[in-house]
């Protein structure tokens, strides 16, 4: 029996406030272990990538890794497509991370590694896992910190404006380079969830099950605001140089520290920031207080996601995923502005789980998407999980995702008619 | 029944009681019910065993036609729709606001809306649906004419079921006992009811006229058994537990 009335139980106690994360260490029988990425040179200049908007990018290497084996018949893949600051590293621990000099990687575990390991919810044990770095960013793939074959130099922003469907573009070519065809499924959160909609959209047939964590058919207003704030300070900083500051010894870090503050805002909530933080003071900055140093504890946590992040990326690339995030549009591509159009093209068994307090991608703004593919008769399952984590809650509520997770990819469905309805024309 | 201590002034009699209900000692009802409420005034119990959860589905999938397509309003764990889809190949969507239950769909394989009812009926297209079902829901809902009027919408046949208000048991705890009605078919003390909006068989035919909504088929719970409604030469709206409705609207 259901009850109509709003559910208002509270998710979180005071307890859950500080995450004191526990890394799976390599050795657990629950962690991928050490592991080495890969990298494939997908398009050249005989035969090169030709962006979203008609500009060349060749040569196009990808970074990528996997997890699991591969089924004999390729039917257990999952791909898994990361957000605005991932990589490809999603779970495990790098053995390369110190000649790659990614030396963060030595004290952490890859950027899912909750979710993704044998026995996780995604299950290295059943399924076999890919996950790509997307074009533009600085993770091992192709991107404005690369080398300018027509100039020798790294491209700065003469690097193409990419797109989320440029990135997916180039998964479906990693994915003929391994030689699967069919994906049992794509798991995004926030960018990465843009990704696995138009994965379900430009390759309606090579999807089984398409989730979408966090995200939705498009970025709201505010979501364009903030981008537009992160480009001001990256841009305006004056070691930016018009983005060709590799090799000056000069780098625009304040600017890309100060963007970097301001998204982990949007990441967090009100009540959570609360919760986390309150007006606390710095334990240590108790003594001389009234200055404009750094004195309450949540200035100390954004000063610390500032400086830690500037030490992992690269300011370009910054600009080039957040505008890729800025222009995405479902409805724009594939409908000609009309989403229930768009979702015309969709096949996929669909799970959209969104966040109650997350205000990048609210929950409200999902639901066109869901209305979207109801009517075009395709079932669909939404969530909407309560959390005071904001956005980062896809990556944060590990116990409540775990489990739509795994719910979602080891269901069967009762019948296969259901997966895949007869459309009406 | 609840319980309560019983009241200290006498009962009335089961032929006094059954008469002010309208049957009397001709009616070929009157000999049973009068041994049942005997039993119910010396023994303050609710004689009847609670129909089983989900008592209506075989008949649901009865009316259910192959590959159509069905939304469950209140699915809970997707039970009927699991049925439905595995037995009807029904194209299936439920509709649940509850997270637990959400999670029991999803883990059945059912897709899923996590949303309130009224709110996710708004978002439908006319007629986007072969049926539209609300099974045990109805009394629970805080706009159950919206959510009725949006069911004749977006399905074209539309399946409700509920507890029948106007039961004898009911009547009874209420006229007599003078307390609200606790009975295996609603078993919650009024202060934390999920069941706020109760109607009775005749109540509901009352808005299936005002809706101008015609009748394909219904059933009734009356003592263990499901049988077929008959607004003639029976008492259902005194003996029916639970009632199940397959409607459609009369343009």
């Amino acid at each position: 029996m259901a009850s109509e009335t709003d559910n208002t139980k509270c998710a979180d106690s005071p307890k859950n406030a500080e995450i004191t994360h526990k890394y799976d260490p390599p050795e657990s029988s629950t962690s991928v272990g050490w592991t080495h990425a890969c990298q494939v040179t997908l398009a050249n200049e005989a035969n090169p990538f030709v962006t979203e908007n008609g500009e060349i990018l060749a040569p196009l290497v990808v970074e990528y890794e996997t997890y699991g084996e591969l089924a004999p018949d390729r039917s257990n893949v999952i791909l898994i497509a990361h957000a605005l600051s991932g990589d490809a590293h999603v779970a495990g621990w790098d053995a390369d991370a110190l000649q790659t000099g990614r030396t963060w990687r030595l004290t952490r575990p890859g950027w899912w590694d909750d979710i993704v390991g044998p026995d996780k919810p995604m299950d290295t044990k059943k399924y076999f896992f890919v996950c790509a770095n997307i074009i533009g960013s600085c993770y091992g793939t192709t991107g404005p910190e690369s080398i300018n074959p027509a100039t020798g130099k790294p491209y700065g922003l003469d690097f193409p404006i990419v797109t989320v469907g440029d990135w997916v573009k180039m998964e479906a070519m990693l994915l003929d380079y391994l030689g699967i065809e069919t994906l049992y499924a794509i798991v995004g959160g926030s960018l990465g969830g843009q990704q696995a909609l138009e994965f379900s959209l430009a390759y309606p047939d090579r999807v089984k099950k398409c989730i979408i964590l966090a995200s939705g058919p498009k970025l709201p207003a505010q979501g364009l605001g903030f981008n537009a704030v992160a480009r001001y300070c990256i841009q305006n900083d004056p070691q930016f140089h018009g983005g060709n500051y590799y090799g000056t010894g000069e780098n625009p870090q304040s600017g890309l520290a100060a963007a970097r503050m301001l998204a982990h805002i949007t990441y967090l909530s009100g009540k959570g920031m609360d919760t986390k933080f309150g007006r606390r003071w710095q334990e240590d900055i108790k003594t001389r207080r009234k200055s404009f140093g750094i004195e309450f504890a949540v200035e100390s946590y954004l000063n610390h996601q500032g400086s830690s992040f500037v030490k992992r990326f690269d300011a370009d690339s910054y600009l080039y995923i957040i505008r890729a995030m800025d222009y995405y549009d479902a409805a724009a591509s594939w409908g000609d502005g009309d989403l229930v159009k768009a979702c015309s093209r969709f096949k996929a068994q669909v799970m959209i789980v969104t966040f109650s307090s997350d205000w990048l991608y609210p929950p409200e703004e999902c639901k066109p998407l869901v209305t979207a593919l109801m009517r075009n008769k395709i079932p669909v399952t939404y969530v909407k999980v309560e959390s005071s984590y904001g956005h980062d809650a896809f990556l944060v509520e590990v116990d409540k995702v775990g489990r739509l997770l795994r719910a979602f990819l080891h269901s069967q469905e009762p019948d296969d008619s259901a997966v895949q309805p007869t459309k009406e024309k | 029944m609840s319980n309560e201590p019983s009241s200290p002034s006498p009962l009335p009699g089961a032929d006094e009681f059954l008469r002010k209900l309208g049957i009397d000692s001709h009616d070929s009802d009157f000999t049973r019910l009068r041994d049942q409420v005997k039993r119910a005034i010396d023994l303050n119990l609710d004689l009847n065993a609670a129909a089983p959860s989900h008592w209506e589905d075989p008949y649901i999938e009865k009316f259910v036609t192959p590959n159509s397509s069905v939304i469950d309003l209140g699915c809970g764990n997707g039970q009927l729709l699991a049925l439905l889809a595995k037995t009807r190949h029904a194209v299936v969507q439920g509709v649940e606001n509850d997270e637990e239950a959400v999670l029991q769909c999803i883990e059945r394989g059912v897709p899923v809306y996590h949303d309130r009812i009224v709110k996710a009926l708004h978002t439908m297209n006319d007629k986007a649906y072969d049926f539209a079902v609300l099974e045990n829901t109805l009394q629970t809902l805080v706009y159950p004419y919206d959510v009725l009027t949006e069911m004749l919408r977006v399905a074209k046949t539309v399946i409700v079921s509920f507890p029948n208000f106007a039961h004898w048991t009911i009547r009874m705890a209420f006229s007599i006992g003078g307390r609200m009605p606790v009975t295996s078919a609603l078993p919650y003390s009024w202060y934390n009811t999920p069941n706020i909006h109760l109607c009775s068989i005749t109540d509901f035919q009352d808005w299936m006229s005002k809706a101008k909504v015609e009748m394909v088929d219904a059933y009734v719970y009356v003592e263990g058994k499901v049988v077929p409604f008959q607004t003639e030469g029976h008492h259902h709206n005194i003996t029916a537990e639970q009632a199940l409705f397959i409607l459609r609207s009369q343009e």
